[in-house]
Order: C-alpha cells, then structure tokens, then sequence
C-alpha cells in the first residue's frame, strides 16, 4: 500500500489533476455498458467513485472514455482502491488522448498558471480594492470592489472576455486581432458576442481553478456568474460619444 | 555703487535690468503675466500666463496657436489671483498636478478650510468599456452628496462621459488615420487603468481624467481648433484620436475651467472645474480659462531635462548639473529650428559636456539658432565664449542673478538683458526694491 501511495504522489506530481464537475462534459463507459462515475482526471489516468460497479471490475480492463467531443478507447489498470475513489492508471496511453484531455482543461491548466499581480495599491481609494490576475496567453481575473462587494469583475480567457456587473449584466467578447488598428501595448480588444453558456461555464471553470484565489472569492465569483442575467448581444456595450 | 538703471557689465558686455521680483509675488519667478487683449510677440511662452477680457473660447484658443502661451485666464473672473497661482505651478510643477491634480488645485485656495477640503481626492480606477455605468453611477452619486452641485449635474455626468470615452478610446491609440468600430470593447491592463478624480470645496468641484499613454496631442489641438480645422459629425462618433479632440471641445462648452496636462508618451490628464451653486446658464456665459501644458521628461538621477515644443521651437529645462550624467543625449529635437534653454536651475555646467552637446546640437541641420536663458550669473563666463564662436547661431537671452535689497535686506531675483539686442534698453526709471521700494544698488 505505502508503495502503491508513493507510486500515486509520483503520478500526481507528473501531472495536475482536474476534479471532474457538472459542467464537465466526462464520462466513462465499461464493455458491458455500466456508466462509471469520474471524480478526476489527470494526463496519467482517472479517479473513479467507488461503488459496487467499480469494485467488480478486473486490475486491468477496457473501457471507452468521453471527454468533451472526443470518445476514446482505453486500457485502465487499478492502482488504489479507496472507500470513495478508486485511482486508476491509463495503460500506455494514446498520444490523442493526451491531447484531448489537454485541449479539454485547457481552462484549468492556464488558471492552474495563474498569479496575483499588484495593481497601484497607493492609488487607490479606501472604498475601492483592485485583485489581479494574470497567466499566460494573456488569461487573466479582475475584480473591483467597493467597501468590500464585488462591483465588477472580469474574465479573459481563451480569446473570450466575461464581463459582470453583478445582479445587472453578463457582457461577452471575443478577442479582435486586427494587425491594422494601431494598437499599443498593454491594450486589447473585443468584439461583444452573444453570451453562451459555454463562455460562461469556461469562466467558471477559470476560476475554479485559481489557486491563489480563495474559495471565500471563488464561490462568491461562481455565484454572481449563476445568478446575473446573460446580456443577449453587445448592444448596451456600444460607447459611442453618445 | 551704482544705480542699477545704467545696466551691468558682464564678461565685457553691457546687460540692462529688466525687471526685479519679489519671492512674495502672486506668480513665482521667474513667470510673468501678460496682457494678451492686444496682437503681441511672447519670447518664452512656456513663462508667461496669459490674461485676456471676456473673449469666446476659439479666440482663446486661436490667441494660444499665435503666441504660444497655453495658460489664458480671463480678467472677468472673480478668483483670478488663484487662478494665476494654479496657472504658476501647473507650469513650473506639472508633475505635481499629474499626480494629484485636484490638491493641486485647492492647496492653493484662500482658507485653510478650502484647501482641506479640496485636498481630499477621489479616485475610481476602470480598464474596460463596460465599467463605464459603474464608473459614472459612482461620479452621480458624488455630485449628488455635494452641496450647490445638482444644478450642474447634467453638465458634470456629460463631461465623466467624455473623459471615461477619450481614456479608452482615444488615448490608447493616438493615431487619426484610422477609427475603431464603436461597438468595441476595450481592455487595457490594469497597469494601465486610467483613474476618474473628483474633489471639491464650497465654491468649486474638480473633476478630470488621467490616463497612462499620455498620447493626446496638446499643440495639435491647439492648432486644429483655431485655424478652422473643426471636427465633423464623424468624429462625433469616431473611436480615434481627433475623435478626442472633439471630445474636449464639448467638455469646453460645459465647464468653465479646462486644464489639459500632458507627459508625453506617459500621462495626460484632462480636467475641468465648475463652480458650485451656479445656474447651467451662468456656467454656459462664463469666459473660459485654459490651463494647457504639454512636456517630455528626461531624468538622470537628480538631474533632469524638461522639453516643450511650440512649432518648430523647442525649450528646454534643465536642473542639475549639465555634466555627462545630464539626459540631453536622450532628448529628441528633430525637426527644431530654434531651441532655447533655460540655465536657471543649473548648479554648474561641465565645459567638456557644453562643448559636446553644442556640437551635437549643431549638427542637427535644421536647428539654426540656440538661446540660453536665465543663465545665472556664475555660469556666463563660460557661456560667453560659446557665443563670440558665431554670434548668428548663439544668444544669451537673458541673465539670472539674486540681489539682496540694501535696507530690508530681502533677496530677490532679477532678470538681465543683453543691451546688444535691439529690443533691449537701459530704463529712465530707477529699480526698487519690490518688497520695501528702497533704490536697489
């Protein structure tokens, strides 16, 4: 057993973990048809809820994975077998696969690279806080507070802006890449699009998985996505000189 | 001694006085008020503050294009000695106001009750055009909390508009040849968040706009708004930077006080300021006062170089000790036909440094004439060589020195002008002491 934990350590270590949520599109189907539970994913193999289903199955078996769009026939061979997770391993796994599963929680992996950056403390007013965000591929989190609510927050990722002033408005934009607007740095710009709740849910995954945001945040942020209402097109965003 | 009317002879050359300024002036040396009612030729402009009767905004603004005095304030009004002392140290300290244009402002009001209460800003930071409702339901509410404001609250929300417009769509870019669809969202790093400011006293509230690109460009407009440039219907609605431009000429119409300061390729703020417990009609007949100032800064531990351009004329500031650590090398002046410095701060000057920037200087080709200004007194005798070389290409136009006053003993600042200038002559009357009146020696 001690092996079989150090052998696990080593695995998660090699390769971040996403625990699976109702918004993720993951399921896993044995040759007899059962439908297993996922309770995590991660590029070396899959923690599976542990029930009467999952206790029968053999050290090593087959089974067909769905992750997102992409089916995938696997090999799993059980490396831990605990009271509500059952780890198991992906038997050589197919290069699709990793990358499906990459392309998959790409949102997870780049809040997983996310960081706090400070943002002019000295100027800002007692009322007013600023908590920023960054990553790569210019992912990032905003949220502007006033006496300690959130007034304003924003998600910027995978090309996708997600703007909330909570209880009023959801905006969505698509990032505009226009080498012809002279653009400098440090400014970006977005196209409103309609708000789908595929940005949305992307959103919510982004922040879920922001380490160094506290659950206290993450909840409250995750919330105020849920409850405002989706603002349909970018009509209210056109700040044209009036 | 001497009586001072003569003039002074300085390493072989005649200098008469041209004026003596007390440090208790309404305007600190060495700035000078100038009546501007009448067609006149300002040397230095970047020193002098303009003061005009009753005349419309574009004839302002026009007077500013001819002299090159950015800082007009308007006879007619009833707080013109404090209006002169912002105008003071907006061109002496821009900086200052950049960082806290709103304490800037009130310090310098009469009581200390107004300065304190002015002295405290507020300030809301956005970087996205979404934050727009946030931003002015929190100027709204402001206003709202602030006694003698309500009546111009139209006015004051039309203006945060603008200045919330121009820091996202128009100073991130600052280029006119291209315009952005209006349906865009704009992001900006929130490094680069621009911050609405607002504060008041009992008499005026101050609201402005200070953004980190510092891309508005000051002469330009200036110059677009006084010779028929005017913008069209479509940079009412255009996302660019003459879309800017028209922007502050709408502020201009709704407020009375416009203050427009720039750090090239760093900051600008725009601002302006309305008088509380006035009717919308009253603040729509007001004349209107321009606080205008547009530089580049050059640093180098504590040495530091000011530019300003005005055409083809740039002036520079410098302080410090022109040495090999003074950032000139850094300055651009392309395109220059004339650069004047202004040596009044200089501690000391490096002949090897002097030499070198001259010949650099000289071989910038369009450049046909440099002036040194303010030079203090212990630094002539190495300025005077340079400009027997060619008496054509170089000029001392003025020089600086402090003379303490024989009876009441207040040191106070005088200004010398070569006596070879045509423009210069000995004065019949004698010089007196600005503080006791006594006859200075």
């Amino acid at each position: 057993m001690a092996e079989s934990k150090a052998n696990r350590s080593k695995e998660l270590r090699q390769h971040p973990r996403f625990s699976t949520k109702p918004l993720h599109s993951l399921s896993l189907q044995t040759v007899d048809g059962k439908t297993i539970t996922i309770a995590n994913i991660s590029l070396g193999g899959v923690g599976l809820i542990t029930d009467e289903n999952v206790k029968k199955l053999a050290g090593d078996f087959e089974a067909m994975l769905s992750v997102g769009p992409g089916k995938f026939k696997i090999q799993l061979a059980k490396v831990y077998q605990g009271e509500k997770i059952t780890g198991c391993s992906f038997r050589g796994p197919e290069a699709e696969l990793q990358k499906g599963i990459d392309n998959y929680f790409q949102t997870e992996i780049l809040a997983l690279k996310v960081d706090r950056v400070e943002t002019m403390p000295d100027r800002n007013n007692k009322q007013d806080k600023i908590l920023f965000y960054h990553g790569q591929n210019n992912c990032e989190l905003l949220i502007n507070e006033r006496n300690s609510q959130i007034c304003y927050f924003s998600v910027v990722v995978l090309g996708n802006s997600v703007e909330v002033e909570p209880k009023k408005s959801i905006q969505v934009g698509e990032r505009v890449d226009d080498k012809k607007v002279p653009v400098k740095n440090g400014v970006f710009l977005f196209k409103p699009q309609r708000a789908s709740k595929h940005i949305i849910d992307n959103a919510i995954r982004f922040i879920d998985n922001i380490e160094h945001l506290s659950l206290e945040y993450r909840q409250n942020l995750i919330h105020l996505l849920n409850e405002t209402p989706m603002h349909p097109t970018g009509e209210k965003t056109k700040s044209s000189r009036r | 001694m001497k009586d001072l009317r003569s003039g002074i002879e300085i390493e072989g050359k005649f200098f008469a006085v041209e004026r003596v300024s007390s440090g208790k002036d309404v305007l600190p040396f060495p700035l000078k008020a100038i009546d501007m009612s009448v067609p006149t030729v300002v040397e230095l402009p970047e020193h002098h503050i303009g003061i005009r009767q009753q005349t419309s905004p574009s004839e302002l603004l026009a007077t500013m294009n001819d002299t090159g005095v950015w800082n007009i304030i308007q006879f007619a009004q009833t707080d013109i000695e404090h209006k002169l002392k912002v105008a003071g140290r907006l061109i002496q300290n821009p900086r200052a106001f950049l960082d806290n244009p709103g304490k800037q402002f009130f310090e310098l009001a009469g009581t200390k009750t107004e300065k304190m209460k002015g002295g405290s800003e507020h300030r809301w930071a956005f970087r996205a055009s979404s934050q727009k409702r946030y931003i002015l339901n929190m100027i709204n509410s402001y206003v709202f909390s602030v006694p003698g404001a309500k009546a111009l609250a139209e006015n004051i929300l039309f203006v945060a508009d603008e200045l919330f417009t121009q820091a996202l769509y128009s100073a991130p870019f600052g280029d006119t040849d291209y315009s952005l669809d209006p349906s865009t969202m704009v992001f900006l790093d929130p490094k680069l968040s621009p911050e609405m400011i607002v504060s008041h006293n009992s008499k005026y509230l101050f609201l402005g706009c200070v953004d980190y690109f510092g891309s508005f460009d000051c002469e330009d407009f200036i110059k677009s708004s006084s010779t028929g440039t005017k913008w069209d219907a479509k940079d009412f609605v255009n996302m660019n930077a003459a879309g800017g431009g028209f922007g502050i000429m709408r502020i201009i119409d709704l407020a009375p006080d416009i203050f427009i300061i720039i750090e090239k390729g760093k900051r600008s703020f725009v601002g302006c300021l309305f008088p509380l417990n006035a009717s919308v009609k009253k603040v729509k007949q007001a004349s209107r006062n321009f606080f205008f100032k547009s530089f580049e800064s050059f640093e180098a531990g504590s040495n530091h170089v000011t530019l300003e351009r005005r055409g083809s004329r740039v002036h520079l500031r410098c302080a410090g000790s022109l040495d090999e650590k003074m950032p000139i090398k850094d300055v651009d002046i392309s395109g220059a036909t004339e650069v004047s410095f202004d040596l009044r701060q200089v501690d000391k000057i490096s002949d090897w440094e002097l030499n070198t920037t001259i010949a650099t200087l000289q071989e910038t080709k369009s450049i046909k004439k440099i002036k040194f200004d303010f030079v203090p007194m212990a630094l002539v005798k190495q300025i005077t060589p340079l400009v027997a070389l060619d008496p054509s290409f170089f000029e001392i136009g003025s020089v600086w020195d402090s003379i303490a006053c024989p009876s009441c003993k207040a040191v106070q600042n005088m200004v010398l002008k070569p006596l070879e200038n045509e423009n210069v002559q000995v004065k019949d009357e004698a010089i007196n002491c600005p503080s006791c009146g006594a006859l200075l020696k």
